[in-house]
């Protein structure tokens, strides 16, 4: 293991209080004893990360960052962080529940912590934490924008989030995860959400990360009793991406809807490993993922539902569809259901093809060229998705977004 | 030959039925009409002996029989059938073997042989005829990709071939255009003779016009609210049932 | 608890398992145990050249560091490989029968009983018949009128002493000796299975079946079987499998090669019932088996149908290597596990030449404590230009204690390619049942026929002698069960 690893934590053990220091040195050792995970193991069986076990990585310094302004979304308040630090000037939002993350606040991991997460626990210094009363409701989306900045040398930087929901709260919030710059950069995010009773949280998410960028985001949720999570993901930069989803629906009537999009190009490696955890009766899941792959991208869906013995009655539907668009692109899905009781109605698909010929010749004979018959059925496959997300600003980003990435001439909009 | 006592039902905490009582003598026809969610389907279901239904008070005796200490099997092979407001789908199960599976269970029920392979397809395609179906749809799943109307005239078909002795339609009616309600009902009144008696279950009064009921009965929160002749179906039809909330 | 639901368990509980009996002969079987010392035994005992023996003891080396896969969702103690004898035959058995009329009455009687009278199939035309008891191979009918199509038919160690060249060429061409822990032990320590050769352009006159049965306490059955359809050739193969009744833990790790040529088709099919084990799992036999076919050929077909009733634990993936431009693989499956049994099994396909097609259809039905998983590989290399894959995987469970995965994966680097996956995880139609009851139908047959209608999809590929055969078993190992 490269010595950066160790010599960025006594950085960061400089920077902490006492208190969390013991807490910070178990999870570095824990994180040194099991090393980066490799694909001789199940779950990174398509994507190694043990090269980064050999880079010297430096925790990343305050980057220079130009004008946001342009990123801002209407209607929002905004938290900003640069380098996996707070950034005051371009932060904008009234105090109370909205805060910035303190030590210790994390809460306790339910399921068996893996070593990207240990390394977060012993780095990341910052990040956002939300905390909403009950029958509280956020006036305004939140928009959490975390920009990378990397400088000459390869650094990293780390962020911790939370998002606490207590019965009948109701929350919008948007991360958007974008990189300012060419250089090689680590950035891992640690992602807490819990929905109590009733709760409703909407989490909307934009990765647009460069080409040095290597991403990973562990996502843990809990849902209550009644309680509805939103989740929507676009993932479209990135040189190596990984997004480890577990979604508990922790009490009975519990509802998760997981969505998501990956559009990588160029060599960009993009991974989403997805589980939904059916404990209670009664539960409800639904998860949807499109997938468009080109140039030398390579995608990788994995989405597991696991249904408990005394889960009865759930009824959890899951579906990803691919469009390999290139001869050197390349996709490996695998849905997994997992069941441990008979009284479920569970289903999944998985397809991977090619757009509609006969679609796009539909499209041609009423006189749309080629070009952008492809690109409007390209949107169309992904706006299945794109279009659940209900705040207006947030999903007109996102459209955008991916349509400056599709194949063809950009300005042609469908 | 069928005596409803009585009769209290729930399913789970909620009561369905609050008392109902009905005599049906064999040779009769009786339509059991009344608004959504007054109960119909309940009974009939009751009567068929579906799961998940408690008998809290009351009883229904057949031929002198307690009709609800027997299987559904048990009751079928007594020569009760229910023909089904939604017919269920089976893949991969034809309807041809459903019902020689069927006969024969019923006439090892009542101590009769198996009936000959040769007999049986003869016995089915006369009937197949009487429903206007295309035989080869008995070699599809039971009901399997079959529209509304092709399920009813299946469960019509079913009907014809066990020539049960107490027939309960429940909705057979609904959904029909005119073509496919006349097929029903000229399969009911093949089957209507002095031994057999029929409870026809029915939201509307357009079935009771090519099959003439002896008694009506009108359904209201689980209760029998009013009986009568055939001309009380001609007054629901002209009134509604908006009526009933007053009575 | 419904009420239907108790009465289905109920029912459950039932369940004969008829072949179940010991066959009580003199047996020639050696002390448990495996060693050099053991393959040279066992290669001594099939008159076996000396290019054979070297393949064994480099797959017994080999083996020696391999470890035992853990990842199945399978549970059991870990196997003492030194405690099972590796070989057993009916001492009568020593010179092989000539014919029929030389083979001990004993024997002729255990396969009456299991229902394969050889006697009288020597008669009648229809299906020719290899079966191996323990470790040898007793008898093989219509082999004469066999050899006049050109078609070989015998046991494997008898194609190893006549057909040497054909042995040599394709033995361990499909799955090499170091494939995984239970190929190379079976490289290693393989007894007998069959040995089927198809002639270019020949239609195999009539079905070809093994029936392989375990008698012996404490020994393993390891058997190879290889298929070789040479251009344009046809062929229809059936397997079969029972074992005796006992309390301890029985190993059958087998392997089975196939290859097609250009155009040729071979149609592999399965009845396995081997003994489950009892209701607490006490007993069954541990079914660790690979199968692999190898469509080298340009538009060649493999197709693998399976019934999966028997076994304590099942572990296997009959695969295709679709090589040849425009082959077929087809998977068509169905596995039920019932009581405490265990079934990992599905299958791998992978694409390798262009317009290659693979059709998979997995059927589970999991009741009692059965639990299962599929699992499956679909891979499609850069190389399989227009390469089709259709998946269509269904679960049925019966009884809240059972439980059932699905782990089906997808690999694909090319853009031409389709594949289409889907899978539905759910209960027993209650309502089903309570139809079929209002026309009469006892609540065991109910399940049965629901059940059957379930599987239809792939009973259809059985021959059709077998699919009659398959769905009586479905009912038995249900019995109660599932009618």
């Amino acid at each position: 293991m490269s010595p950066s690893y160790t010599a960025a934590f006594e950085t960061v053990l400089r920077e902490s209080p006492a208190v969390a220091r013991e807490s910070r040195t178990e999870n570095l050792n824990a994180f040194l004893k099991a090393g980066f995970p490799n694909k001789r193991q199940e779950d990174w069986r398509y994507t190694d990360l043990s090269p980064l076990a050999e880079q010297n990585f430096a925790l990343a310094a305050p980057g220079e960052i130009p004008d946001l302004s342009s990123r801002f979304l209407p209607g929002t308040d905004r938290l900003v962080f640069v380098n996996g630090r707070f950034d005051a000037t371009a932060s904008d939002y009234p105090p109370g529940a909205i805060a910035r993350r303190a030590e210790f606040a994390t809460p306790v991991d339910v399921f068996e912590k893996d070593s990207i997460s240990h390394l977060n626990a012993a780095l990341a210094l910052d990040g956002l934490a939300l905390r909403l009363a009950p029958q509280t409701r956020l006036d305004r989306p939140l928009h959490v924008l975390s920009v990378t900045s990397p400088g000459a040398a390869p650094a990293m930087s780390h962020l911790t989030h939370s998002i606490n929901l207590e019965p009948g709260a109701e929350a919008t919030v948007i991360f958007e995860d974008l990189t300012h710059g060419d250089g090689t950069h680590l950035l891992t995010q640690r992602v807490w959400l819990r929905a109590m009773d009733h709760a409703r949280l909407n989490v909307i998410r934009l990765q647009e990360h460069g080409s040095g960028v290597q991403a990973l985001t562990r996502w843990d949720a809990s849902v209550e009793r009644n309680a509805t999570l939103d989740w929507i993901n676009l993932d479209l930069g990135g040189h190596l991406v990984r997004n480890d989803l577990v979604m508990t629906l922790a009490a009975p009537e519990a509802r998760v809807n997981l969505s998501g999009v990956y559009a990588p190009g160029g060599t960009t490696h993009v991974d989403n490993h997805t589980r939904i955890e059916h404990f209670w009766p009664g539960g409800v899941s639904r998860e949807t993922y499109r997938g468009i792959v080109k140039d030398r991208a390579r995608a990788v869906f994995n989405g597991r539902i696991v249904v408990h013995p005394q889960a009865f009655k759930t009824d959890s539907a899951q579906h990803v569809a691919n469009l390999l668009l290139s001869p050197e692109a390349e996709v490996n899905a695998k849905p997994e259901l997992q069941i441990d009781n008979d009284d479920v109605r569970c289903t999944h698909g998985a397809t991977c093809g090619q757009l509609d010929e006969y679609a796009i010749y539909y499209l041609r004979s009423r006189g749309i060229p080629l070009d952008t018959a492809r690109r409007a059925l390209l949107y169309s496959f992904a706006r299945e998705v794109l279009a659940n997300i209900a705040f207006e600003p947030a999903r007109q980003r996102m459209e955008q977004a991916l349509l400056a990435r599709l194949p063809g001439t950009p300005e042609v909009l469908p | 030959m069928l005596e409803i006592e009585n009769l209290h039902a729930r399913v789970g905490d909620t009561k369905i039925l609050n008392g109902i009582t009905l005599s049906v003598k064999a040779g009769e026809v009786h339509a059991v009409m009344g608004p959504n969610g007054s109960g119909k389907s309940t009974l009939a279901h009751l009567l068929a002996g579906r799961a998940g239904y408690a008998v809290t008070e009351g009883r229904i005796l057949y031929d002198g029989k307690d009709l609800l200490s027997l299987t559904p099997e048990a009751r079928a092979g007594e020569g009760v059938f229910l023909g089904f407001q939604y017919p269920v789908e089976i893949p991969g199960v034809s309807t041809l073997y459903l019902l020689k599976t069927a006969v024969n269970a019923q006439r090892k029920y009542r101590g009769q042989s198996e009936i000959d392979a040769l007999d049986f397809l003869a016995w089915i395609r006369d009937r197949v005829k009487k429903v206007r179906m295309d035989i080869e749809m008995l070699h599809r799943g039971v009901n399997e990709g079959f529209s509304g109307g092709e399920k009813k005239r299946n469960e019509i078909l079913q009907m014809l071939v066990l020539e049960p002795r107490l027939m309960i339609l429940d909705e057979t009616d609904s959904g029909l255009d005119i073509d496919a309600l006349r097929i029903v009902a000229d399969g009911i009144n093949a089957l209507r003779s002095p031994e057999r008696a029929i409870l026809l279950v029915t939201h509307y009064q357009r079935l009771l016009e090519y099959v003439q009921p002896d008694r009506v009965h009108v359904l209201a929160r689980g209760r029998i609210v009013r009986s009568g002749g055939p001309e009380l179906a001609h007054e629901l039809e002209a009134k509604g049932y908006g009526w009933l909330d007053a009575a | 608890m419904s009420t239907s639901r108790r009465e289905i368990e109920t029912l459950l509980r039932g369940g004969e398992y008829s072949a179940g009996f010991v066959t009580k002969l003199d047996a020639d079987t050696i002390a448990p145990g495996l060693s050099e010392d053991v393959i040279r035994f066992i290669s001594a005992k099939k008159q076996e050249p000396a290019w054979l023996l070297d393949g064994r003891l480099a797959a017994f080396r080999r083996w020696q560091k391999m470890r035992e896969p853990r990842w199945a969702h399978v549970q059991y103690p870990q196997i003492d490989y030194q405690a099972i004898s590796y070989y057993s035959a009916p001492k009568s058995l020593k010179d092989r029968p000539k014919s029929l009329a030389e083979v001990d009455p004993k024997l002729l009687e255990t396969y009456k009983k299991l229902g394969i009278p050889l006697a009288e199939q020597e008669r009648l035309a229809g299906v020719a018949m290899d079966v191996v008891f323990d470790s040898v191979s007793i008898a093989t009918t219509f082999r004469e009128k066999l050899r006049e199509a050109g078609v070989l038919f015998c046991p494997i160690s008898e194609a190893v002493r006549e057909y040497p060249d054909l042995v040599r060429k394709y033995l361990g061409t499909v799955v090499p000796p170091g494939d995984n822990f239970y190929a190379a032990l079976n490289s290693a320590v393989f007894t007998d299975g069959s040995f089927v050769y198809i002639p270019k352009g020949v239609r195999c006159p009539m079905e070809l079946s093994t029936y392989f049965r375990i008698n012996e306490r404490n020994t393993g059955q390891f058997e190879r079987t290889l298929i070789i359809a040479e251009e344009g050739s046809y062929v229809s193969y059936l397997e079969g499998c029972t074992a005796p009744q006992r309390d301890e833990h029985q190993l059958h790790a087998a392997v089975v090669e196939l290859v097609a040529l250009d155009q040729a088709q071979i149609k592999y099919s399965t009845v396995q019932n081997w003994y489950p084990g009892d209701e607490n799992g006490k007993g069954g036999i541990y079914n660790f088996v690979t199968k692999r076919g190898d469509c080298r050929g340009r538009a060649s077909k493999i197709s693998w149908t399976q019934i999966e009733t028997g076994s304590a634990i099942t572990w296997k993936y009959p695969s295709c290597i679709l090589r040849g431009d425009g082959s077929t693989g087809e998977f068509y499956s169905v596995a039920l596990t019932h009581h405490r049994q265990q079934a990992d099994t599905g299958t791998k396909m992978l694409h390798v030449g262009r317009n290659t097609t693979s059709t998979i259809v997995s059927k589970g039905i999991s009741a009692g404590h059965g639990r299962q998983s599929y699992r499956g590989l679909v891979r499609v290399l850069p190389s399989a230009a227009g390469a089709r894959n259709y998946t269509r995987c269904d679960s049925l469970l019966i009884g809240e204690h059972c439980a059932a995965n699905t782990f089906p994966y997808t690999e694909v680097r090319n853009p031409t390619a389709q594949l289409e996956h889907e899978a539905t995880t759910s209960k027993i139609g209650e309502d089903q049942l309570y139809y079929c009851r209002s026309r009469g139908i006892s609540e065991e047959d109910a399940v049965s026929m629901v059940v059957n209608g379930f599987c239809k999809d792939v009973f259809k590929e059985l021959p059709m002698e077998f699919a009659v055969e398959a769905q009586k078993l479905m009912s038995v190992s249900l019995e109660g069960a599932v009618g």
